[in-house]
């Protein structure tokens, strides 16, 4: 009995002693605000954060991070008054808002790597070509995108022949044949139409040649400036928790339902699936997922410019940084600590 | 006597409009609030005068949807109110499906209205027929069961029949209620027509307040919904003077 007294009484002085070694000094927990740009869903970054929120990976960064989800594009106006620290947006959105609006954001990690939107036709149309499109109509969204100039240009389509008409958000038009073409958030709408029994096939413009990028992080320039710490903590956690769930689908999953309550769970595989394939490519090979390079966010502004997805020019390098993500991976891979 | 109040009034109106305005102008400027979060009063006003032909343009649009909306949703409502009020079981069968109808979330089915009716503007015209129809069904049926009794009985007496009795007393009767709901659905018609132009359109003054909002654009966001306040505001004043020149017999007249 006394033996084990003494064992444990070493134990203790051991594990004491291992505790008051010397440890860097601890950060201060800071709190932020994560607002995903849209509902609760299987959307890459989303991902990101769910997982990382659930595993823990927040807190290892000294990070208390809130979640919230935006519903109607008011992240982008919480984001510039710093009501909100972290959000997410595709490259080309933000670039429109610097733009038009001067609104200080700024991409810090490139998750999409591919344009989000395609332009869909029912699996049995006759439409096989870009130029098959003159004489059909085309559905637009709200606007009349630059993607879709761009495409028409590309396949050499004579735009007066096309008969465009404002549809709305809603696919069913496509499904109802009330429209030949419609764009399509590539990683969701596909799947919904397929639900509804309406197979498609997909125009998609990265694919075409359009450089087009998908969701990326944003933040605002007060954080980049004054907290640059709790930025590379943020996204260092972040990419750890996307790491997990690309090696983990089904558990990520299972951490998207506790937030997207409702929705169908093969729905958001399905929209996990088509990010995580998007998100990869040459440049995240080498580099790491998340990965940004300069000349493709010049060729997207250039593309803008082209036509008129931008009235004016802006500087790239105040639209984007990726100083945040180099410093993160090593040879390609993410280095926690 | 009428035409000076209405002066007042008016010049009140103008007065605290201007007011707030000028509080507004000094914060944004004191404040440097970006105009992406508000606008200046006075960059509202510049992009109003800048776009006055694009604003008027697309709230025609808005108004003659609205307008139609309004006319088919409370011609239904009047004539479903006229039913109910003649008939205690019909009453009861169809007032549960006006209240389904009132509680429907307006913004949650308006994307299947371009499914049921295409493109174009029947689709909002039917959305704001919708939102018109409850305040003017309830406000019809309670006009028409207002009549005097005694007045009924003593019509009947005389040999008049229902429809005469409907014509010359439930009618003037319920009249004051009716303009009470067309009140209420006139600017609801409006709401309901810049619902349906959000949900998909290439026209229209709701149109331009989501392209606005997508673009963070809020000069033009603030002056589409100004001129939407206007039209609304004339919209309730031409409903005003039509009540009191039909009812100037009635206490109400007097009291608007």
């Amino acid at each position: 009995m006394k033996g084990l007294a003494f064992v444990a009484a070493v134990l203790l002085v051991a594990c004491n002693t291992r505790a008051v070694a010397p440890s860097p000094t601890p950060v201060p927990t800071e709190k932020i605000t994560f607002m995903a740009g849209f509902k609760p869903q299987a959307d890459l970054p989303f991902v990101a954060v769910y997982v990382a929120q659930e595993k823990g990976y927040f807190h290892d960064q000294s990070l208390e991070v809130e979640i919230q989800h935006a519903t109607s594009g008011e992240h982008i106006q919480l984001l510039s008054t710093n009501r909100v620290q972290f959000s997410t947006g595709s490259a080309g959105d933000v670039m429109k808002r610097v733009a038009s609006a001067g609104v200080p954001l700024v991409s810090i990690a490139q998750i999409g790597q591919r344009d989000e939107q395609s332009f869909a036709v029912r699996a049995d149309s006759p439409i096989r070509t870009l130029k098959d499109w003159e004489g059909r109509l085309v559905g637009i969204k709200s606007t009349v995108s630059a993607d879709y100039l761009a495409l028409l240009q590309v396949g050499g389509v004579d735009r007066s022949k096309v008969r465009e008409v404002t549809v709305g958000f809603d696919p069913r038009v496509l499904a109802d044949g009330r429209v030949d073409v419609y764009p399509v958030f590539t990683a969701n709408e596909p799947d919904t139409l397929a639900r509804l029994g309406i197979p498609v096939r997909l125009f998609d413009p990265t694919s075409l040649g359009v450089p087009g990028l998908g969701l990326s992080f944003i933040t605002n320039q007060q954080m980049v400036d004054a907290k640059p710490d709790v930025v590379t903590r943020f996204l260092r956690a972040s990419l750890r928790g996307l790491a997990d769930a690309i090696a983990d689908r089904d558990s990520a999953i299972d951490v998207v339902m506790k937030y997207a309550t409702g929705e169908d769970r093969a729905h958001q595989r399905y929209m996990l699936d088509t990010e995580i394939e998007a998100a990869q490519n040459d440049l995240t090979r080498a580099n790491g997922i998340g990965a940004m390079d300069r000349s493709r966010y010049v060729g997207l502004r250039d593309f803008l410019l082209q036509y008129g997805g931008i009235a004016k020019t802006v500087d790239v390098d105040a639209v984007f940084t990726d100083r945040f993500i180099k410093d993160l991976y090593k040879e390609g891979r993410l280095v926690w600590r | 006597m009428t035409a000076r109040r209405t002066f007042v009034d008016l010049a009140v109106a103008l007065v605290a409009i201007a007011g707030i305005a000028l509080v507004l102008e000094v914060w944004t400027r004191v404040m440097s609030v970006p105009s992406y979060l508000l606008p200046a009063p006075s960059a509202v006003g510049a992009r109003m005068a800048a776009d006055a032909g694009l604003l008027a343009r697309e709230g025609g649009v808005t108004l003659s949807e609205a307008a139609a909306g309004f006319v088919i949703g409370t011609s239904v409502a009047f004539v479903l109110a006229t039913v109910m009020a003649s008939s205690r079981p019909l009453e009861r069968t169809l007032f549960p499906l006006a209240i389904l109808v009132k509680l429907t979330p307006i913004v949650a089915i308006a994307p299947l209205f371009t499914l049921w009716f295409g493109f174009g503007t029947a689709p909002k015209v039917a959305i704001a027929a919708l939102i018109t129809f409850f305040p003017m069904l309830v406000n019809s049926f309670v006009g028409l069961r207002s009549a005097d009794l005694q007045e009924v009985a003593f019509l009947e007496t005389l040999g008049a029949s229902g429809r005469e009795i409907f014509r010359h007393l439930r009618v003037p009767s319920a009249l004051p209620y009716l303009f009470s709901g067309a009140r209420i659905s006139l600017n609801l018609a409006l709401i309901g027509a810049v619902i349906g132009e959000w949900t998909g359109a290439d026209r229209g003054l709701g149109r331009v307040i989501f392209v606005a909002n997508a673009n963070l654009d809020l000069t033009i966001l603030f002056g589409a919904v100004l001129v939407l306040a206007a039209i609304g505001i004339a919209a309730n004043a031409f409903v005003g003077a039509a009540e009191r020149r039909l009812l100037h017999w009635h206490p109400i007249a007097v009291a608007t």
